[in-house]
């Protein structure tokens, strides 16, 4: 199989995440933070040590301020539910993955929040200044379209977002691990990622960074903690806070592992090898008249038929186990963005450990039937 | 050797604690037990007493709250 799924997950895993998983299920795989023996102060440290090693790759100094949760989806809703006061006017991206879209979607149901839409796709300050209202609180924001790979500058958002008094909610699911990002100079109330995209960890474990100044002060999940057992209700300090029940070690311990791997090979490596085969495959595709190249940004190359249909290619690309993604990628937002909506489009997501070769394959094929 | 506790509430600041003073030079062991607050378990880290001083000043240093029991 030639993968091209990436921005669904990563594969193949570098081989140390591969190792890390299975050394901690054979040896050590304990309950984090419950018992006082060897195997459970051992998965206690390695996850405190994931902690550390996920506020230093993302420069903000806080390890506590780490909180782990099952995956992005999770981050994002948490970080929503915990940080927006009732009656608030947030304001999101019009390339937003339903893991936003939907919980806000909710909560204005509700009559929790309101919310507006900005165009990330031309002038991003002025499109958010211009939806600021006395009841805005928040901006939540992807930093980076799952759909075209189009980046909105994180640094943008947190200027806006600094200099109107605004919560700053970051989606950082498609960008982490593909470039450097700095929270220490971008500021974040909350910065979700997954652990199994660009960080090359096992499926099974995500985190917020609550990088800013404020802090969430209610629970999302109620029940074990590890410790204060007579408590009623969850510690009123993070991590715990938001942490309840078993921890994933072993998704935690390959995310460490994996955020490893992408500072020794470096994220500008990566950053450049990704751009190497995007742009090699764009040169290609630009040949065939029958396909049409809807964006082409980051990892993402997003594609139809030159008609707008896509269910032929897909069909084609299975039939030749070519891993993509088709269809509307759970982000109608952003295929309305891209007009792309009726059909939706065939997306291609490049990783580090793709290679030319492969593209040539793709594109082989591609010839082959779409000439 | 005389040892002293310090407790800490949640793994998490056990294991932060843990690595401050071991990054330090002062040797540092999980413990689990009660604390003052009788809410039931809670993590903490045991140390030489002839460290204690120098452990005070690393987890007022690094911010991290504590209680202190006798071994």
């Amino acid at each position: 199989m030639i993968y091209f799924d990436n921005a669904a997950t990563t594969y193949p895993k570098p081989e140390r995440v591969i190792s890390s998983v299975t050394e901690c299920i054979r040896n050590y795989c304990a309950n984090a933070g419950r018992s006082s023996h060897d195997n459970a102060v051992k998965c206690a440290e390695k996850i405190y040590e994931a902690r550390e090693s996920i506020a230093r790759h993302f420069n903000f100094g806080k390890p506590e301020n780490v909180v782990f949760t099952e995956n992005a989806t999770y981050a994002l809703n948490i970080a929503i539910k915990t940080l927006i006061p009732k009656n608030s006017h947030v304001i999101i991206s019009n390339l937003e993955h339903n893991s936003v879209l939907r919980p806000i979607i909710k909560l204005a149901n509700d009559g929790y929040l309101t919310y507006s839409v900005y165009n990330a796709l031309t002038d991003i300050e002025k499109n958010i200044k211009c939806l600021i209202k006395a009841d805005t609180r928040a901006i939540i924001s992807t930093l980076s379209s799952n759909v075209s790979g189009f980046e909105i500058p994180i640094s943008i958002l947190s200027k806006v977002a600094r200099e109107n008094s605004l919560l700053f909610i970051a989606d950082g699911s498609q960008l982490a691990g593909h470039k450097r990002i700095d929270l220490g100079k971008n500021p974040c109330d909350a910065f979700c990622a997954p652990g199994h995209k660009g960080l090359f960890g096992i499926q099974g474990a995500g985190f917020i960074c609550f990088a800013g100044e404020t802090l969430p002060t209610k629970s999302f999940i109620e029940g074990g903690s590890g410790f204060h057992s007579k408590l009623p209700t969850m510690p009123n300090e993070l991590p715990e806070l938001l942490e309840g029940g078993t921890l994933p070690t072993p998704a935690i311990v390959s995310l460490n592992e994996g955020i490893s791997f992408i500072e020794d090979v470096t994220p500008e490596a990566i950053a450049e090898k990704i751009t190497f085969l995007r742009s090699s495959l764009v040169e290609r595709l630009e040949n065939l008249k029958k396909i049409k190249i809807i964006s082409a940004n980051s990892a993402i190359v997003s594609l139809t038929q030159d008609s707008g249909e896509i269910s032929k290619i897909d069909a084609l690309l299975a039939r030749e186990k070519i891993a993509i993604r088709s269809g509307l990628h759970c982000a109608p937002l952003a295929h309305n963005a891209y007009g792309t909506i009726e059909h939706g489009c065939v997306r291609i997501s490049l990783s580090y450990f793709n290679s030319i070769d492969e593209v040539d394959a793709l594109y082989s094929l591609l010839k082959h039937n779409y000439v | 050797m005389k040892k002293i506790i310090f407790m800490l509430g949640s793994s998490t600041y056990a294991s932060k604690a843990k690595r401050a003073l071991t990054r330090n030079g002062i040797s540092a062991e999980y413990i689990k037990s009660t604390d003052s607050r009788n809410l039931g378990c809670s993590h903490g880290i045991e140390i030489p007493y002839q460290d204690f001083i120098d452990a005070v000043a690393i987890l007022k240093k690094e911010n991290i709250q504590y209680s202190v029991k006798n071994v």
